[in-house]
């Protein structure tokens, strides 16, 4: 999609989109995400080693302190905190993670073992929710202060205020219990998936388009969208040549934001449906004191996000050539 | 779609220009807004119910196990008992105490932090906005369950630690938005001649910026309080918030969905008051933002 060079309001200073201006603000973008990723892994490790005494939770109450002192040398605890640190950090670079205390295998293969499931239950749900929001969020911005827009809104307000594990439960009742249509747990087949990627999704639909709507009403109000109006557009080319691209960049902040949510969700939605994905797994090892598999699913989830950030910041360079200029 | 060129459906905005240019949109009457009405009425009775209701209602600890999973119109049970015969209404009443607490305080923590770091990191620009921006970036890495989930696993569950992690984790959202509005605030003719008048830059932020990112800073914080209300209710669902021992909106739905199959009230009640509950703050907001928001978008 190109849009004409009179798309940008005219407040931009002349783009100096040079390619080697806009590669060297993505490698300046993209080293700074790898401080973020360092500072994150720090927070992790920090957290980890913060909350409790793993040896303590592992052993009966009444162990002796020759016992407590053979654990902590097991595990790597006796050294001092900058040399686990360190050892934590070499671990990383070469995707060792340690090995789990209550699976006793390596984090990095319970990991990768699960990692399928949840991408694909946060990538449906990421598609319903585009799909679904831009429709809605496109409709009711173009027939504002109609019943449709009424109509839309009103649903987008009643799916932002539900509980969307909630809705897992009522949707699990409704379609697993009562009418068994769909399966209520379990894995494997596209049946499977569609009650627990409609839960997940539920929340950031709505977030998603409201935000379009407030958005595209607001483009369709600037005087590029007036111009083309007067020179005979018809509205969905309004909407698709000339709204559409200007009212996604708040979006795709959005969108950015909802993945974290999402992935968040995730955990409850995995907890639902007994979905065997990341989020049981963090949980499980968050109830078990399983201190490196905490941290392998923790650093997991965080590098997930500074990647998908890193994606959105670069995407408002090509969507808005105004961002150029930026580093 | 039509392809009718429908004319423009906002001819009120004409020329509408920076803050306070042409405030006299709309001079239409608000109509009696009825979902308005109904919310508000549903938020003073929840937030009153919080207060006083623990008063009225049956202690909500109180079991009864010849009378365990009694459905609602029961004798003496309104909304009927859960699996250990406890009166339902009881415990949504006391539920509702810890949703109200949490929601208001912990959304009043993060907008407070949120909006600081949002406009400063919006109007300083350069290093600073490069150290802020990386801040947001680094807690966002974490989802707020999940940093909830790790910091309890370290302090240990309770109410005020729910109240402290869910208002750090939730500045990231005023953070962002309100930097991006300012960004684009900050080219504006009235920001820029303040600046060659010599106005000094936390003048600017307080008297020119924020006064502009009302709008969106009540919208966040109102969607904010709801936003809290059900991360409560999710980490006690997981049973990692407010201990066991206190009712909560979010460890009810957890029996709820264990008995899902024997007692569908367990699992609707609770869950339909957190929908009614958090429905009508953001009704509220949405009509707080229409009052202060000098654009007005609505419809």
């Amino acid at each position: 999609m190109s849009a004409p060079a009179t798309d940008a309001p005219s407040t931009g200073a002349p783009a100096r989109s040079s390619r080697r201006h806009l590669l060297r603000a993505a490698l300046t973008r993209l080293l700074s995400s790898l401080g973020v990723l360092w500072a994150a892994v720090t927070v992790v490790f920090v957290l980890s080693r913060a909350s409790g005494d793993p040896v303590a939770q592992l052993l009966p109450e009444d162990a002796d302190p020759e016992q407590v002192a053979q654990m902590q040398a097991t595990l790597g605890l006796d050294r001092p905190l900058i040399v686990q640190y360190l050892d934590f950090l070499g671990g990383l670079v070469r995707l060792d993670l340690g090995e789990s205390l209550l699976y006793r295998e390596p984090v990095t293969a319970l990991i990768l073992e699960r990692i399928p499931a949840t991408a694909l239950l946060a990538g449906a749900a990421l598609l319903i929710t585009v799909v679904v929001a831009f429709a809605a969020g496109s409709i009711a911005a173009m027939r504002r202060g109609t019943a449709v827009d009424r109509t839309v809104m009103g649903a987008v307000l009643v799916g932002q205020s539900t509980p969307a594990f909630w809705v897992g439960i009522l949707l699990v009742l409704l379609f697993g219990v009562q009418l068994r249509l769909l399966p209520a747990a379990g894995y494997g087949t596209l049946a499977h998936l569609v009650l627990p990627a409609t839960t997940l999704a539920i929340f950031s639909v709505a977030v998603v388009a409201r935000l379009l709507r407030t958005s595209l009403i607001e483009v369709l109000g600037q005087d590029h969208v007036r111009t083309a109006r007067a020179k005979g557009a018809g509205e969905l080319r309004v909407l698709t040549g000339h709204a559409l691209r200007n009212a996604s960049m708040p979006v795709i902040t959005v969108l950015g934001l909802e993945l974290g949510g999402l992935l968040g969700g995730a955990i409850l939605t995995e907890q639902i449906f007994t979905w065997p994905g990341i989020g049981r797994l963090t949980i499980d090892a968050i109830s078990f004191r399983d201190f490196p598999l905490v941290q392998g699913t923790v650093v997991l989830f965080a590098m997930t996000f500074i990647v998908v950030n890193l994606l959105v910041d670069l995407s408002y360079a090509i969507i808005d050539p105004r961002v150029r200029t930026e580093a | 779609m039509n392809a009718t060129a429908l004319p423009d459906l906002s001819p009120a905005r004409t020329g509408s220009g920076p803050a306070g240019g042409s405030r006299a949109q709309r001079s239409r009457r608000r109509r009696l807004d009825l979902p308005l009405l109904a919310s508000s009425a549903f938020l003073a009775l929840v937030v009153l119910l919080a207060l006083v209701g623990p008063l009225l209602v049956d202690d909500p600890g109180e079991q009864d196990l010849l009378r365990r999973l009694a459905p609602p119109g029961s004798d003496g049970h309104l909304l009927g008992t859960d699996q250990l015969g406890r009166d339902v209404l009881a415990r949504l009443v006391v539920g509702s105490r810890i949703s109200v607490i949490v929601g208001i305080t912990a959304a009043l923590l993060s907008g407070i932090i949120g909006s600081a770091i949002g406009i400063l990191a919006g109007y300083a620009g350069g290093w600073t906005d490069r150290l802020l921006m990386r801040l947001t970036d680094v807690q966002l890495a974490f989802p707020t369950l999940l940093l909830a989930l790790a910091v309890i696993g370290f302090v240990g569950p309770g109410l005020s630690t729910v109240i402290v992690v869910l208002g750090i984790t939730g500045w990231v959202s005023y953070a962002r938005v309100l930097r991006s509005e300012v960004l684009s605030l900050r080219t504006r003719e009235f920001v820029e001649s303040a600046q060659v008048m010599g106005v000094p830059a936390h003048r600017i932020m307080t008297r020119h910026m924020l006064p502009n990112v009302t709008g969106p800073l009540a919208t966040i914080l109102t969607l904010q309080v709801g936003t809290v209300i059900l991360a409560e209710a999710a980490l006690s669902f997981l049973g990692l918030g407010i201990p066991a021992t206190t009712a909560t909106w979010g460890s009810m739905l957890a029996d709820g969905q264990l008995y899902m199959g024997t007692a569908w009230w367990l699992a609707v009640l609770p869950g339909t008051a957190l929908l009614l509950t958090v429905l009508s703050i953001n009704i509220a907001g949405d009509a707080v933002r229409d009052r202060f928001d000098p654009r007005t978008y609505t419809s």
